[in-house]
């Protein structure tokens, strides 16, 4: 059987690895960097650049060159996360027709499934130049909190790249069956992922080979690039006291202050202090302007302070619904770059009281994890196996706007439950069946998946007739529904795939473009 | 597979009927390494659908099994208190049966999905046309009477007294006292103090029974349940993580 490659599409970086010999192998790509920047520009001349060349003309280039596209993916143009987002990109975020966030770029809308595919395209050259073979199948981790339409995008983006996504796995999974493999003990680990969109927190029982995960929260807008937000701010607000000018309102400056705080960000991890030099950032009236200064680590954590607070609340609701105590767990797995900040390596401390695993790569261990997921699928380990979760309620909305959930958040997939609705009005002869994904009380605050109808019910009061709701969840988290009404049998089902907004022919249209 | 599962979630399993709960759970993660669906993920659709079904079913034995031996009392063990260990009239067997309706003792309504939320009769809000409603009267009551021959239930005194008997007997360390006490408190007043200390008294006999992973889901129970028991369940907990170490 042909290889399936495992591929960690990150926020900043994507990272990709085989397993060989059993053994998961993370792969260099051309520029001999073991990560690549998860970046795609466009030149004046149409030409696609991805990766480090990309990032490298992010100053001269910044209105076509699109960073970040994971924080897009599968969203709404009027989602309130993407307004806030919106604000701080150089680049344009635009309403498609069906009200998705894409990217302007040069006066060309994109998807954010096809910018990513790109980077999905890149990651499939890299490896097929390593082993020397076509590959056309993969297994792609997100975020574990990704909703069914993130994950669906994510599919139809492996798809334009050329690639058949295997199964779509969870991020802190994945580098628990890295680390796992590894380290083969019973055990239970806390897998702390902050990365540079999100953070994720899931906590696992290891068991002679199976991995199974006990719960999983997080938050889905808190990465690497909200705090570099906060130095950009600091250091914008600074030089607007001292010149009356804001920096942020021209996109060249706001670049290379982006540039600049992620550098210092990262110094900041090793040292106590960092200079910020940006020469003729500005032209002020009395000619150009700079912004030197020196940032000591003391000030970012201060400035960070409600970001680092926002990492406790998902931990501890994991916690509780995987009825540990902090003291049950072995093994705090530290994954995603912004962990190596010395600030949110005490946060974990503090909610776990154990120091974070040192002797993991928190950039590669994802994409590891992914290529031993593809082991698993191939039969090449057959010793181990994984059982994840659920990240989301799931349910139906009922009178009043409430959502009604049938399957709970943390429920380990692949499952089934039923649950049974009555009608709310006399002779009602069908009922308008809509599913919804999210944590909200309100039906409507929740992510909507799709409706369906079920007619020709049997004339009778409000209340009195029954329709049995069933839900089923596979372990890719394709959901089917069937309702019933009890007593006649009177069945309809649909399969809700979730969409991603494009259709099957968009896809096949840039699959064909891209594979040009 | 499918011959096992025709055979019921024990059989289905390969466990007896007096497996403990961690016998259990170990039997099921050995199979799912077998039938676990990303076993066959690259197979065709068909294979695919199937190996799903079946660890569907498998998944159900074993929550059936498992919830089963959860809810079993916990194993006799001394009694710190002296006298006869107190055994109510009519108990239930240890050994649940294998099939039908196990009476939940130790989950919430709220998080057994076969009970709709609010399926409290007479909620009837103002309604939008061709809406649905949760609700059902078909939904099992909490605790099915017929559990218990009938005679053989305790008059109840005062829910209040019997509670505050209980507490005593808690505080006393007298907990196979406070379980008699407790047992029929909880079939004729269910409230959620009353389960959730009934499920901490549980936790600690399991703790005292050496049956580490059966007292956490207690504990863990009994704090759902009443959140105000926090400090003594917590006090458990560390006991449980002790003996783990």
């Amino acid at each position: 059987m042909a290889r399936v490659i495992g591929i960690d599409l990150g926020t900043t970086n994507s990272c990709v690895a085989v397993l060989e010999g059993g053994e998961p192998t993370v792969i260099h790509n051309q520029e001999g960097g073991r990560t690549t920047p998860s970046m795609v520009s466009w030149n004046a001349d149409g030409d696609v650049v991805v990766g480090a060349a990309s990032k490298r003309q992010m100053v001269t280039n910044p209105q076509r060159t699109v960073f970040g596209a994971k924080r897009l993916i599968g969203r709404k143009y009027l989602d309130r996360d993407v307004q806030q987002l919106m604000s701080r990109l150089p680049y344009a975020v635009v309403a498609a027709k069906n009200g998705d966030a894409w990217v302007d770029v040069a006066n060309t809308p994109r998807s954010p499934q096809e910018i990513s595919a790109h980077v999905l395209a890149k990651m499939k050259r890299v490896a097929e130049d390593y082993l020397g073979e076509t590959i056309t199948e993969a297994v792609v981790t997100v975020p574990a909190y990704f909703d069914d339409v993130q994950r669906q995008a994510t599919k139809d983006a492996g798809a334009i790249a050329g690639l058949t996504v295997r199964a779509i796995l969870n991020e802190p999974t994945a580098a628990a069956l890295a680390y796992g493999l590894q380290h083969q003990a019973n055990q239970r680990i806390a897998v702390f992922d902050l990365g540079g969109g999100t953070f994720d927190i899931s906590i696992l029982a290891i068991e002679n080979g199976v991995f199974e995960v006990l719960a999983t929260h997080g938050d889905t807008v808190l990465g690497g690039d909200d705090f570099d937000r906060v130095i950009i701010d600091l250091l914008a607000d600074d030089f607007k006291n001292e010149h009356g000018m804001d920096l942020r309102q021209d996109s060249v400056a706001l670049q290379r202050l982006k540039e600049a705080a992620e550098r210092a960000k990262i110094e900041l991890s090793s040292a106590m202090t960092t200079d910020v030099n940006l020469p003729f950032i500005a032209a002020g009236p009395a000619g150009p302007l700079h912004l030197m200064r020196e940032l000591e680590r003391g000030q970012l954590e201060r400035a960070c302070k409600t970001l680092l607070e926002r990492l406790d609340p998902p931990c501890q609701k994991a916690l509780a619904d995987a009825r540990c105590t902090p003291a049950d767990i072995d093994q705090v797995l530290l994954v995603g770059g912004m962990t190596r900040m010395p600030a949110v390596q005490e946060r974990a401390h503090r909610i776990f009281g154990k120091q974070g695993s040192k002797g993991v790569n928190p950039d590669e261990i994802v994409a590891m994890g992914a290529a031993v997921h593809s082991g698993i699928m191939g039969g090449e380990l057959q010793e181990v196996v994984l059982l994840d979760v659920t990240p989301h309620d799931m349910g139906v909305k009922v009178a009043g706007d409430k959502m009604s959930v049938v399957i709970q958040a943390n429920t380990s997939i692949p499952t089934r439950a039923k649950k049974v609705f009555a009608t709310t009005e006399d002779n009602q002869t069908f009922v308008a069946i809509e599913i919804f994904q999210g944590p909200n009380e309100l039906a409507s605050r929740n992510r909507r998946l799709g409706r369906f109808v079920l007619g020709d019910l049997r004339p009778a009061g409000r209340g009195q007739t029954k329709v049995e709701v069933s839900f089923t969840m596979d372990a890719d988290g394709i959901l089917e529904i069937t309702a019933a009404e009890i007593g006649t049998g009177r069945a309809a089902s649909v399969t809700i795939e979730a969409s991603s907004g494009l259709t099957a022919d968009e896809i096949q249209r840039l699959a064909h473009h891209q594979a040009r | 597979m499918w011959e096992r599962l025709a055979r019921g979630p024990h059989a289905a399993l390969g466990v007896d009927n007096a497996a403990s709960a961690p016998e259990i759970h170990h039997a099921f993660l050995e199979l799912a390494k077998v039938y676990h669906p990303a076993k066959f993920a690259r197979m065709s659709p068909e294979i695919q659908k199937l190996s799903n079904e079946t660890f569907l079913q498998l998944r159900a034995a074993y929550d059936q099994v498992s919830k089963a031996a959860r809810a079993r009392p916990p194993a006799a063990v001394p009694a710190r208190t002296t006298g006869p260990i107190p055994t109510r009239p009519g108990a239930p067997p240890a050994t649940p049966r294998a099939t039908g309706q196990v009476p939940s003792l130790t989950r919430t309504p709220a998080s057994s999905q076969s009970l709709p939320r609010g399926a409290v009769p007479g909620t009837r809000a103002s309604t939008p046309p061709h809406g649905i409603r949760t609700g059902t009267p078909t939904a099992p009551p909490a605790r099915p009477a017929t559990r218990m021959p009938s005679g053989a239930i305790p008059t109840l005194r005062n829910e209040e007294a019997e509670y505050a008997t209980a507490k005593d007997a808690v505080a006393r360390g007298a907990y196979q006292e406070a379980y008699a006490t407790l047992e029929a408190l909880v079939v004729q007043a269910p409230s959620s103090r009353n389960r959730g200390l009934h499920c901490y008294v549980r936790g600690r006999l399991f703790l005292a029974a050496g049956q580490r992973e059966d007292a956490r889901e207690a504990l863990f129970d009994a704090k759902d349940l009443d959140p105000s028991l926090g400090s003594i369940v917590d006090a458990a907990l560390a006991e449980v993580q002790r003996r783990r170490s």
